[in-house]
């Protein structure tokens, strides 16, 4: 592609790519993996949104002996502390109950990232079993699960997450259970077309010449190969389902506080926006640490696409 | 082409029987009954809130219940004519039949939503024409951040921080609603446009990032071929070589997003329409949440399930009609 167009960019592209061509080349045989992490190690972006994470995903893990350094409790009001500016006691301010903004904010790090990963998680799991099932299985099981999948993709996934979350009493556990129950079609779709066309290889026709039985070839020469794609999947479902959640909290069918979430500590932002001089704190710092954890947690994701599968570059 | 046709419309079915199903179940087995979260008035005794229950219907088992309010009820027992046949029944908070309202909120939705697809799709597409173009320049990689950017903001933080600037400080848009409050303002196409500027931009936004992207890819694709490098050979200018010869091949694979693009649209307007203020249905939604208002919420999932399905039967439609690539296989 590259040959058929000779502007000044694809020939810096294309010298680029024989600079990577020339730095991969090494003696030693490489696996899929290790060349994976050479790329990233390259890449400047993907590196740095991943160490921002890293640091967020530590301020969340040590969130309880900060905030006991801090001397401040995400839970405690008090009311003569409402609406305080940021100051050396309460770094972020407080809200109108007088709760400490910094210590709800790192309390709330855990909660997003915790309901990003963990849902993923479940996610990944229920398609990839899913998605191979249909595939293997073929028949009536296939055009049950394609019939599940496409009710569910119908349905605006809001509007199933609002009905859930206005039916029941919304707990972090209850929402990872949730998103994991409804955001699984998309996964699954890809895990199964893959697997259908992954079916078709040479290697798989060898394997079950050798007389190795379906469930084999199927765990041990199919599997390995959609993980890539699953990978990618997953950095990407992380952000969504971590806005979904903000979503949700911020319009009260989510997590309830006092729990805090970055989303429901958002719930009334929108009462705040005559007074922004004296109360931004209660506006930026919660809206800002969704957009750039979700905003690194997509920057992963398409460095992670660029490493594992750079023909979708 | 028919038989394709025909044989497409015949798969919707069990998708639409699917999305009553589950919508219905959802509400059948939610917590807490209906009759008695209305009437909490304890004057009210059992045996009238069994005569209410039995009125409604509810004190039926569920299959009957589905299917009275798919099909309706022809002895007459209970108030439902089916859904098939265009009754979603009634509020129970507006004790107005559910359609009427909708009629009535659709309106304001539509015009948020078609203003959104149309700032998406123009500048999406331009934008991911010139990300091509320019590809891996500095260009590219700012459209390319600014498409990531604007897919991780919350839209209900760009909202309100939109309304900081533009509508508190600035003063240049209203904070909200579609109309000015105060009735003595005159109302007029440029009064209304300007109530929908901000609410349009924060919709658009996320849509102008996936469209750009998109078509970004199919750009690229399309850029390596033979026929673009003729007619540049050919002396043809850039602007003609890529928006009319390229373009026109890379938008084709675009028509596949109509249907997740009014999942999309329709999700995003419940958010915007809180901030905003706007009077459509991502409100009467969330307000009829609110009020255990069942009729109201089935009906706005299953009809946005129906614009969905369509979406998509059409987009298949126009694929088969624009490439005849996917006609032959």
């Amino acid at each position: 592609m590259a040959n058929s167009n000779l502007s000044p960019a694809s020939i810096q592209e294309l010298l680029k790519q024989e600079n990577e061509k020339e730095a991969l080349k090494d003696d030693t045989p490489r696996s899929f993996w290790r060349i994976a992490v050479t790329r990233i190690r390259r890449d400047k972006l993907t590196l740095t949104a991943m160490s921002v994470i890293l640091v967020i995903l530590l301020v969340s893990i040590f969130a309880g002996p900060i905030s006991n350094i801090l001397d401040v409790d995400p839970f405690d009001t008090d009311l003569l502390a409402q609406f305080e500016p940021p100051s050396a006691e309460h770094l972020l301010g407080a809200d109108d109950l007088g709760q400490d903004q910094f210590a709800r904010l790192i309390y709330a790090a855990r909660i997003s990232l915790g309901i990003g990963f963990f849902s993923a998680f479940f996610i990944l799991t229920i398609g990839i079993a899913l998605g191979m099932i249909a595939a293997f299985f073929g028949g009536w099981v296939d055009d049950f699960i394609m019939w599940v999948i496409n009710t569910l993709n119908s349905i605006p996934q809001l509007y199933l997450l609002l009905i859930l979350g206005a039916l029941f009493d919304i707990t972090p556990t209850l929402l990872v259970i949730i998103f994991g129950l409804t955001s699984w079609p998309f996964t699954t779709r890809l895990v199964r077309s893959q697997v259908y066309s992954l079916r078709e290889r040479e290697y798989v026709l060898a394997s079950t010449a050798l007389g190795a039985s379906n469930f084999y070839t199927m765990t041990r020469h199919i599997l390995p190969n959609v993980i890539p794609t699953v990978i990618i999947v997953a950095a990407r479902a992380v952000g969504n389902l971590m806005l979904a959640e903000a979503i949700l909290s911020f319009i009260g069918f989510g997590v309830r506080p006092p729990t805090p979430t970055w989303g429901n500590m958002l719930t009334k932002a929108q009462q705040y926006v005559f007074q922004f001089d004296e109360r931004w704190f209660l506006i930026l710092p919660a809206g800002l640490m969704i957009t750039i954890t979700v905003l690194c947690v997509f920057i992963i994701g398409d460095g992670l696409r660029d490493a594992l599968d750079p023909r979708l570059k | 082409m028919t038989t394709y046709l025909i044989r497409r419309i015949i798969q919707t079915i069990p998708t639409l029987l699917g999305v009553t199903l589950i919508t219905f179940l959802l509400i059948f087995y939610s917590p807490g009954d209906p009759i008695d979260m209305f009437y909490f008035d304890p004057n009210i005794s059992a045996e009238d809130k069994d005569r209410m229950r039995s009125q409604l219907c509810l004190d039926r088992p569920g299959w009957e219940q589905y299917l009275y309010y798919m099909v309706g009820d022809r002895s007459g027992e209970c108030p439902n004519q089916g859904i098939i046949f265009g009754d979603f029944g009634e509020s129970i908070a507006n004790d107005r039949p559910v359609l009427e309202l909708y009629r009535e909120k659709m309106w304001p939705t539509l015009q948020l939503t078609l203003g959104a697809m149309v700032i998406g799709t123009v500048v999406g597409i331009a934008l991911g024409i010139i990300s091509a173009i320019f590809r891996a320049t500095l260009t590219d990689n700012i459209i390319r951040f600014m498409s990531v950017l604007f897919d991780a903001i919350p839209s209900f933080f760009l909202g309100i921080m939109l309304i900081i600037v533009f509508g508190v400080n600035l003063g240049w848009f209203p904070l909200g609603g579609m109309v000015p409050i105060r009735s003595s303002e005159t109302v007029n196409i440029w009064v209304r446009l300007h109530h929908l500027v901000l609410p349009t931009i924060v919709l658009g936004v996320g849509w102008i990032a996936v469209m750009s992207r998109y078509m970004r890819a199919e750009t690229l694709e399309v850029l390596g071929q033979d026929y673009v490098r003729t007619a540049k050979s050919k002396g043809l200018s850039g602007f003609k070589v890529y928006f009319k010869h390229a373009a026109r091949n890379a938008l084709i694979p675009i028509v596949t997003i109509i249907g997740p693009a009014i999942t999309a649209l329709l999700g995003g307007s419940v958010v915007i329409e809180r901030i905003f203020s706007w009077p459509g249905m991502g409100r009467m939604v969330l307000e009829a949440l609110a009020q255990r208002d069942f009729p109201v919420v089935m009906a706005v999932t299953i009809i946005s399930a129906v614009l969905v399905i369509a979406g998509n039967l059409l987009a298949d439609i126009l694929l088969v009609m624009v490439d005849p690539r996917v006609r032959l296989s």
